[in-house]
């Protein structure tokens, strides 16, 4: 039983995860609130399958799925730089738009996607959670190398001070897209894996992941970091990865065990809800957080 | 003498019905140290500002080595131009590192010499150039710049911006978030950079003591019109009490 918990919620947290980095880049690297990756995870899963059941080899379908994450991340950009609408609102706005095109994408409200040439549904032949942690690995690593890229510095300036970024010649309308592309094509990966790992892609699917995606990466940082003696403000990419993971997998024990407990789930989103307040309400950071951008863009 | 920048009847109008600076004219020759003087709202910042370009200029004509600002690009101008302020935020990242800081702005350079050398040989040779201007900053190199003080801040955006030389350096009161000891101390340490860098210069200031004290030209400034100006033979002979006259 407890075995069970601890390998279903790190199988549930890996395929997540993508969605949690995404939002590890545009709520801390770019210190934006965009809640976009809430509809940017129903548009892969759509794309992959609407593209998957329409005979598209799996690997283009993901290519699809994804480039439609980095293509919704741009236009996000665009309503905030070029229409000067505050993030926040510019991804509210998105995701209820999404809501549209996702339908439009799948042309039903569910496409069941139960296949044996899935990759997430034969893995190999090795078990899902060890083929999703070796990608993950991956993946971690890859964002780990951006990160200390030069692309990553910039990256992280803009989200420090963005006037200044734009002051000494940087195009960071350029850099905002790419941060915000690869954040939506993150949730996009994420919204694949799901459809993958589930057997089905759904218009609802995205609702509050946003929300939990925020949450987790909060809890991560926060719980790791407080334990850290030393270094704890010297920026680290591993680190700050890794909380990530951790706040995610947090985040899937407690919903876990909750639903082992006997809870009835119809209460489960108000005790999970409650766990991010509490999380979110000792963050430190400013109640301006998302509004940066869009300030800067009134300047211009 | 060679001719630096040149102001000729600039204005700068946010609107209609509101004129900030009136027909500007000024002559900055390589290796002058101006120093600003005005009360608030004379429009000793937006002078700064109009020739960074932070405000397009609605008159006029404004020229770096004969070359309207207008026709520089971005980049090109944060190269020519630098521009401290007190407000340390907005010429460094704070929440980045002062290595990352190092980084950031020698990518604004195409010579920088990080570009061609490893990360690693960067960070020693930034830690040996910052241990000429502070021993802590050398040694705090991966450190976010909101945990060092304000002045250290301010020695710090100084060192990392003239590591490359600007053709033009603008000091918008950067002394004036300071307390009265570490301000003193600051301007001294501006003085001797500028005049060690062969630096050409112009700086706003409340402070009537630096105005005398600094600098070889003067300019007095009133609801956004220059009415004084003084050379440095006229700038000897200024007392506060002329200052005060003049500006307030």
């Amino acid at each position: 039983m407890f075995l069970h918990i601890i390998l279903s919620a790190l199988q549930q947290s890996l395929i997540f995860l993508p969605l949690a980095l995404g939002i590890y880049i545009s709520y801390e690297v770019l210190v934006l609130t965009d809640l976009t990756v809430g509809g940017t995870f129903v548009l892969g899963a759509s794309i992959f399958a609407r593209l998957f059941t329409t005979n598209y080899s799996q690997s283009l379908a993901i290519i699809f799925a994804l480039l439609g994450g980095f293509v919704i991340g741009v236009a996000v950009c665009i309503m905030q730089r070029a229409a000067k609408i505050n993030s926040l609102i510019a991804g509210i706005l998105a995701v209820f738009m999404l809501y549209s095109i996702n339908f439009m994408v799948m042309g039903r409200p569910t496409i069941g996607l139960t296949d044996n040439r899935i990759f997430l549904q034969t893995a190999g032949g090795v078990p899902l959670w060890g083929f999703l942690l070796a990608f993950t690995l991956i993946l971690m690593l890859l964002l780990m190398l951006l990160l200390r890229s030069r692309v990553g510095l910039i990256l992280r300036a803009l989200g420090s001070n963005p006037y200044l970024v734009s002051r000494l010649g940087f195009k960071s309308a350029v850099y905002l897209a790419l941060g915000l592309g690869l954040s939506n094509l993150l949730a996009a990966l994420s919204g694949v894996m799901t459809a993958q790992a589930n057997g089905f892609s759904s218009v609802q699917m995205g609702e509050g992941m946003a929300l939990v995606g925020i949450g987790a990466v909060v809890i991560g940082c926060q719980l790791v970091k407080s334990l850290l003696v030393s270094r704890k403000h010297h920026f680290s990419a591993a680190l700050d990865l890794f909380c990530c993971f951790i706040g995610v997998y947090i985040y899937f024990l407690a919903l876990n065990a909750l639903l082992a407990s006997g809870l009835n789930p119809i209460y489960l989103k108000l005790f999970l809800g409650l766990l991010l307040v509490f999380f979110l309400s000792t963050a430190h950071y400013s109640g301006r957080r998302g509004e940066q951008h869009g300030e800067l863009a009134q300047i211009k | 003498m060679v001719n630096l920048l040149k102001l000729n009847k600039v204005s700068f109008s946010p609107d209609k019905t509101r004129v900030i600076a009136r027909d500007m004219s000024l002559e900055v020759n390589k290796g002058d140290f101006i120093v600003i003087v005005g009360s608030n709202g004379s429009g000793k910042s937006t002078l700064i500002k109009m020739i960074n370009r932070h405000y397009h200029h609605s008159a006029g004509d404004i020229a770096l080595i004969d070359k309207p600002i207008q026709d520089y690009s971005k980049k090109q101008l944060a190269q020519a131009v630098v521009t401290l302020n007190q407000f340390v935020h907005q010429s460094l990242f704070v929440n980045l590192s002062i290595e990352e800081n190092a980084r950031l702005l020698a990518m604004c350079y195409p010579q920088s010499a990080t570009k061609k050398r490893g990360r690693k040989a960067a960070a020693k040779e930034l830690a040996e150039y910052l241990r000429e201007f502070n021993v802590k900053l050398s040694e705090s190199l991966q450190l976010p710049l909101h945990y060092l003080s304000g002045g250290e801040q301010q020695i710090l955006a100084f060192a990392l911006y003239l590591r490359h030389q600007p053709q033009l350096l603008l000091l918008d009161e950067h002394t004036s978030a300071l307390d009265p000891k570490t301000a003193v101390k600051i301007m001294a340490f501006t003085d001797d950079i500028i005049t060690k860098r062969q630096l050409t210069c112009l700086m706003t200031t409340h402070s009537l003591d630096f105005a005398l004290q600094y600098g070889n030209r003067l300019l007095a400034l009133r609801d956004g019109e220059i009415i004084f100006t003084a050379d440095a033979e006229r700038k000897k002979q200024l007392t506060k009490a002329d200052l005060l006259e003049y500006c307030y």
